[in-house]
């Protein structure tokens, strides 16, 4: 019990985690503040509970799949919500001028679909078992341990990020941008082929080298969508979003860039010319 | 990053809780596998136990199996599958196991199941025990070490907050104290036992208090100074131009006279602009060897038709002494201390410069005027060592600026100032003691 | 960002139709799989042990007659659901080479577990 706790705890809080660790980060090098996280976490954690309770019937739409769908169209969503989120954020580290409602509609709306998406699964899972008294310590003591580890990994995670000099700080932000929407189309994957709308096979299996209910795979999960023996459809759908979402943040740290040396240079024409 | 405090605490917390948790919960898990080892183990013995049990006639078996809630069950199966023995609550029909260990569901539950065979008497045992309630119980044993570690841990946070905030406490006095710092308060910044890494911080910042504190009196000392010293020649200029336009026949004559004045004002000006500016490491690169008795000779000469005005005597006493200075402020200096006491004493008056030549030079200026309580002597050395320029407001004309520049000279000649009774007792005395760099000897 | 938004969510617009279509050809190619079923009752599967046949995706119906929630995960077979109390999931399996492929409900993973065969 407390192992299966620690596990679906650890799962669920550190994909939410992660993203909420690299959003405030980059609100950091973008000069946002840390207002809009409460807020988001509260609503995200109500719609989870709305999730939950609307599940039966979510999951019987499209002939049984419903779930599946649901889950991959969030999941998809997120994929291409994460990127332009952290471009928004690379325009504003220009140009602080720059007004910031759209950026931060962006990472209220991204934080409440990830936990509204997690906490559903963490919500069902205790509300299953709290009523059984004699389960209730090994219950909590793991979703403890696993809430504990998902936030300390979440924790060092924002400060890793933070550590940083400006100009990798970003790059790197925009890698694990990119890493963590891919790994989430790897997931929509899964979803749409259980659901029957993808094909499915097996490329490889390295679930003897990293087993995906280790910790290490739980982080991997999170991280870079490690699975061990993905279909072909995922390491294809994997890749494109990996790739296409790196060149579109890069392009944007490029065009920044090249932005803010133009501002940098125009005054000093200016002053050329008065001279 | 916005907060040291915060940084540390969230990073410690986040590193140990990790540690600890990945801890207990490797302890856990392997604590779980050695229990069920154990359990194994014990299902082995019974099995064996059981399979050597003799049995004679073998009655039948002993409860209807209507209701299996058992934590454990066995079957007791000879070679034709027929149960010669069982427990209560048991499937009536064999359980269909391999040998050794396996799991299986049967009877609304799931067991772990030890199965072993003995050829000779051709029986086969198969003991069962519920898999959830092994499960449990082990967990039960073993969740006994896990929770108090999770239980301490929010003690564990308290106590590092407050032993960070206790570590941190020289920074937030710090930040405090500069914090609640006038801008014009350059007193240095005083901190209890600052740690290691923190004296460097303080001592640097109360280097640059001083320094700028320094400059800041300069610059109010420059503004005394350049009103002062500026006066006199202002006066005698606008005294030659009233002359040259009152009587535009000697207009000429008043124009030449003008000249030197304005000379005199350019140089003053200069002067006063090196003086304020240098600091008394860098001003005695440009000293010269001065012989005092030669250099006041020419000073009482200058001064000498205003003493005669007054009916003052000025006499110059003692020996011979060369000192390394600057001899243009080295003449404002002497200038001052002998117009002072031209101001300060009455008609008629003594004044004396006295040199005296033995270890250091020292060059004392004194009259038979009113001179100053001792008292008073005292406090008035230490304000015009200190904060010359604030005589300004005293009312007496001229009165402590003077000084004040005497002062700052003196700083920069490293010479050092002091007040005693003038002549006879009477009157005021101020020396002046150069220190004597070790070649003056050699060229006197 | 304003300028460059349409540009990709069309892009992906597009990608996600594309890939639509050929996820509507492929079910169809599929029509008619074989149906098997699987309960959950008080925390177990039964049965415990399916057979399939090896090489042929089949849609798998598990039941879950336990008022608690519980979640049918398989790392070898790569699927998790969420399957509520008293609720019938739909969950597709397969093309898989012959071997033996264990699953368990992630929710009571000591008691609820299971394996499929294919051969």
């Amino acid at each position: 019990m407390l192992s299966t706790s620690v596990i679906i705890l650890l799962r669920e809080v550190l994909e939410a985690v992660l993203i909420l660790s690299l959003f405030m980060a980059s609100a950091q090098r973008s000069g946002l503040n840390n207002r809009w996280l409460l807020p988001a976490i509260g609503i995200g954690l109500l719609a989870s509970i709305g999730y939950a309770s609307q599940l039966s019937t979510i999951a019987n739409l499209f002939d049984g799949v419903g779930q599946e769908i649901f889950d991959a169209f969030s999941l998809i969503l997120l994929s291409v919500l994460l990127p332009l989120t952290m471009y928004g954020h690379f325009i504003r580290v220009k140009e602080n001028s720059r007004p910031a409602g759209k950026l931060y509609a962006l990472m209220i709306g991204v934080t409440i679909i990830a936990i509204a998406r997690e906490g559903a699964e963490i919500y069902l899972y205790l509300s299953a078992f709290i009523p059984s008294p004699e389960l209730r310590n090994s219950l909590f003591a793991g979703s403890a341990i696993g809430v504990g580890l998902g936030f300390s990994v979440g924790a060092l995670f924002y400060f890793w990020l933070g550590s940083f000099k400006e100009q990798y700080g970003l790059r790197i932000n925009a890698i694990i941008a990119s890493l963590i929407a891919a790994g989430m189309i790897l997931q929509a994957c899964k979803m749409l082929i259980q659901a029957d709308w993808l094909p499915d096979g097996q490329v490889w299996d390295s679930s003897g080298l990293i087993a995906e209910d280790s910790v290490l795979g739980q982080l991997m999960y999170a991280l870079i969508g490690y699975e061990a023996s993905p279909a072909p459809v995922q390491i294809a759908a994997y890749f494109i979003v990996l790739l296409s979402s790196l060149a579109f943040l890069f392009s944007g740290l490029y065009q920044s860039r090249t932005k803010a040396e133009k501002d940098v240079n125009h005054p000093q024409a200016r002053n050329n010319h008065a001279a | 990053m916005t907060s040291l405090r915060r940084f540390l605490i969230i990073s410690i917390l986040a590193v140990f809780s990790l540690g600890t948790f990945l801890a207990s919960l490797q302890g856990y898990r392997s604590s779980m596998n050695e229990a069920q080892a154990i359990f194994d183990q014990q299902l082995r013995a019974s099995a064996e136990r059981l399979l050597d049990t003799p049995i004679a006639q073998l009655s039948t078996p002993a409860a209807p199996a209507s209701d299996i809630d058992n934590a454990s069950v066995f079957q007791l199966i000879d070679a034709n599958g027929n149960i010669l023995w069982r427990s209560s609550r048991t499937p009536t029909t064999p359980i269909s196991a391999e040998s050794g260990f396996s799991e299986a569901n049967f009877g609304g539950y799931r067991w772990r199941i030890f199965s072993l065979e003995n050829e000779t008497q051709s029986r086969r045992v198969v003991i069962a025990e519920r898999s959830d309630l092994r499960y449990r119980l082990a967990e039960s044993v073993v969740l006994q070490s896990v929770i108090p570690v999770l239980l301490v841990l929010p003690a564990t946070a308290l106590i590092i907050w407050l032993i960070i905030g206790y570590g941190l406490r020289s920074l937030r006095d710090l930040a405090e104290q500069l914090k609640h710092k006038a801008t014009d308060d350059f007193s240095a910044i005083n901190l209890e036992s600052p740690p290691d890494e923190l004296a460097p911080v303080v001592s640097a910042v109360n280097h640059s208090l001083q320094r700028l504190g320094d400059a800041f009196e300069r610059e109010r000392r420059f503004s005394a100074d350049a009103a002062h010293e500026l006066r006199t020649p202002i006066s005698a200029i606008s005294m030659h131009l009233h002359n040259g336009l009152a009587q535009p026949e000697h207009a000429a004559e008043a124009l030449t006279k003008l000249a030197p004045d304005v000379e005199r004002l350019s140089h003053l000006v200069e002067q006063l602009l090196l003086l304020n500016r240098t600091t008394a490491e860098t001003f005695p690169s440009q000293f010269l060897p001065i012989e005092l008795q030669k250099f006041c000779r020419e000073i009482i000469a200058k001064l000498y038709p205003e003493f005669a005005k007054r009916g003052q005597q000025i006499a110059l006493l003692g020996e011979s002494a060369t000192i390394h200075g600057d001899r243009f402020t080295l003449q404002i200096l002497i200038e001052n201390l002998l117009r002072n006491a031209m101001k300060y004493c009455p008609n008629g008056a003594q004044i004396e410069i006295d040199i005296r030549n033995s270890k250091t030079v020292t060059l004392t200026v004194r009259d038979n005027g009113p001179g100053i309580e001792d008292k008073d002597r005292e406090r008035i050395f230490e304000r015009f060592y200190r904060a010359g320029g604030d005589r300004h407001n005293s009312g007496e004309s001229g009165c402590g600026l003077g000084l004040s520049i005497v002062s700052r000279i003196a700083e920069l000649h490293s010479a050092k100032l002091s007040a005693g009774k003038g002549i006879d007792h009477q009157g005021l005395a101020i020396h002046v003691d150069f220190p004597q760099p070790p070649k003056t000897k050699q060229e006197s | 960002m304003i300028r460059v938004m349409p540009c990709k969510s069309n892009k992906l617009h597009t990608l996600f139709l594309l890939s639509l279509l050929m996820i509507m050809g492929s079910s169809a190619a599929y029509a008619g799989k074989p149906v098997f079923e699987l309960q959950i009752r008080n925390h177990l599967f039964e049965p415990s042990t399916l057979s399939i046949p090896a090489n042929t995706k089949i849609k798998l119906l598990v039941h879950n007659t336990d008022k608690t929630p519980e979640e049918f995960e398989s790392y070898e077979l790569n699927r998790e659901k969420v399957i509520l109390g008293g609720q019938k999931a739909v969950i597709f399996i397969g093309p898989l080479p012959p071997g033996k492929y264990p699953f368990f409900g992630e929710f009571n993973p000591k008691t609820a577990q299971g394996e499929i065969i294919a051969e």
